[in-house]
């Protein structure tokens, strides 16, 4: 089932009921196996939305022209169930995903559901509770942790789960910027470790900018798709949509504007201040 | 009338074996119409410091003066209505207390509960929705039919519509889109031009940087530096020393070697224009 892309999206449309305005309006796009894609968007441009159709909560408008393919399934009613074992979802609020009275119970839960034997669980409960170093905190009460904890124990729910997909429904974004870096941390771990695929939705520059692709969305339609750095040079567009642009590029233009001439090469905040040096020296 | 804190302290839960200092032995005064940012890491006291400006917690030992009330260990609970209505205490994701069947309604809550009659609580009520930014045909909807940022605007707006003197915010735009928290900064600041203390708890040093005037750091629950942004963020090694950033301007600034400031650049602007100046000279 290896095939390249782990997720193929085609001509997909979704319009929320009484409305009129389509949430997703005709996208199409492809992911592939083992790269981390953000997905960027002011709130409301249909970035959840995708992913609620990805994994079959949702039913595009267009059932006949449209297809959805997860990690080579065509996705249907016989197909849902094994396509939400392959995609693990990190929600935003960490308050809203607790059901087990235990770190480990909670862990456990996903398990459970799938009738996973018991002496199986003992193994891999604890395992997948290391994995995101909660092991001290096995036998606490979820409402007793941090945010970042909670969120540490959401992820480790699915890891127990070994799905293919990873998504982060804004998952870092009710946190403190310690809690985001660690849990950020141990994504990018857990990508290498088990080759996940990560698919991160969020507002966060240094989190999008860790990405191998950016979709950018906006009302709907996928305005652009690219890399890092090719997506995030294009500030006159992001302010357009209301995103954030990187420090550095806002640097860069403001420089452009006082007719600093910086070259086009400039990409990233190392080759923007060796150029400043290299100019001052120079002068 | 200024905010004074004089020697406080809190201590959770005392004389049992969870028992935990939250302040310790806190000192400052807080001028009046300031916009102050409370930093420090997580734990560091923030929150608990937070709820003694309106009595949620009350010292255990030491006095705090405030909007024309005096707490002390001994303050009742009783009379303490008039002190709510001055001081505003939003906490982290407000949108979580929304409750009423229509967005005008649970705006015009809280100015019923505090004395407005029913008709002068819808005309702030609608007043303030206009002016944080929302659509006037939503007042009749309810507000749990409303994108997280509006749900946020609608809290944040009954709130504003009693005009409490001094306006406490915990972390008011976390999970914001850029332009959304924009915004909402901006809607702080006019507040606070428009003759109100604001009083931001934040991990954001760009928000320190760009909108207050003054800054408490807390650390293990006592209040380590009070001063103005330009004086704390002058201290590198002093910020390094207590794990604190610095706003991204004066973080670029301390890349650039060969480069003169006087003092670390603490907006995007005031960056650009130095370093013009030292390519120019």
């Amino acid at each position: 089932m290896a095939t390249e892309n782990i997720i193929k999206i085609k001509n997909v449309t979704f319009t929320y009921p009484d409305t009129k305005q389509p949430a997703i309006d005709n996208i199409s796009f492809n992911i592939k196996r083992g790269t981390w894609t953000a997905i960027i968007g002011h709130n409301g441009s249909g970035k959840s939305t995708i992913i609620r159709l990805i994994n079959g909560l949702l039913v595009p408008d267009n059932p006949e022209e449209a297809s959805i393919e997860v990690d080579g399934f065509e996705l249907n009613n016989d197909s849902v169930w094994d396509i939400r074992n392959k995609v693990g979802i990190v929600f935003q609020n960490p308050d809203n995903q607790f059901v087990g009275a235990t770190v480990a119970d909670d862990v456990a839960f996903g398990l459970e559901n799938r009738g996973v034997p018991r002496e199986e669980m003992l193994k891999i409960v604890p395992e997948a509770i290391n994995a995101v170093g909660m092991a001290d905190y096995t036998n606490s009460e979820p409402s007793s942790l941090s945010g970042g904890q909670k969120q540490r124990v959401a992820i480790a729910g699915i890891i127990a789960i070994k799905p293919k997909i990873i998504i982060l429904d804004e998952a870092t974004s009710m946190l403190d910027p310690e809690g985001r870096n660690k849990i950020l941390q141990i994504v990018h771990q857990m990508k290498k470790e088990y080759g996940l695929t990560v698919i991160s939705i969020t507002h966060d520059i240094d989190e999008a900018s860790l990405a191998d692709q950016v979709i950018v969305m906006n009302d709907g339609k996928l305005i652009d798709q690219g890399s890092s750095s090719e997506i995030f040079s294009q500030t006159t567009l992001l302010k357009k949509l209301g995103l954030d642009v990187p420090f550095f590029e806002q640097v860069k233009d403001m420089l452009l504007e006082r007719n600093i001439n910086i070259p086009k090469t400039v990409n990233s905040e190392k080759e923007l201040i060796n150029f400043l040096c290299q100019l001052n020296s120079n002068k | 009338m200024s905010i004074k804190f004089k020697q406080v302290s809190y201590i959770y839960a005392p004389d049992s074996p969870l028992e935990k200092k939250g302040l310790d032995n806190v000192n400052f005064e807080i001028q009046d119409g300031s916009f102050t940012a409370i930093i420090g890491h997580t734990g560091s006291g923030k929150s608990t410091l937070m709820q003694h400006f309106n009595a949620l917690l009350k010292p255990t030992s030491g006095q705090i003066e405030i909007a024309g009330t005096t707490i002390t260990p001994e303050t009742s609970n009783k009379n303490l209505k008039q002190l709510r209505r001055h001081v505003s205490l939003v906490f982290q994701f407000p949108e979580a207390q929304l409750f009423e069947s229509t967005v005008l309604n649970d705006i015009a809550f809280g100015p019923k509960n505090f004395g407005y009659s029913e008709e002068e609580a819808k005309k702030v009520a609608h007043n303030w929705l206009k002016k944080v930014g929302l659509p006037e045909d939503i007042a009749d909807k309810s507000p749990f039919e409303l994108s997280g940022g509006q749900m946020r605007r609608v809290a944040i707006a009954g709130v504003l519509a009693y005009e409490p003197e001094i306006l406490c915010l915990d972390e008011p735009a976390a999970g914001l889109d850029p332009h959304a928290r924009k915004q909402m900064m901006n809607l702080f600041l006019e507040y606070q031009k428009a003759g109100h203390t604001v009083i931001l708890v934040t991990h954001n040093m760009d928000d320190v940087a760009n909108y207050a005037d003054d800054v408490l750091v807390m650390e293990h629950g006592q209040m380590i530096k009070h001063d103005k942004p330009q004086v704390i963020f002058n201290d590198r090694s002093w910020l390094q020393q207590h794990y604190l950033d610095e706003p991204q301007a004066s973080l670029f600034a301390s890349k650039l070697t060969g480069f003169e400031f006087s003092t670390p650049p603490l907006t995007a602007e005031t960056l650009v224009q130095v370093i013009e100046k030292n390519l120019k000279e």
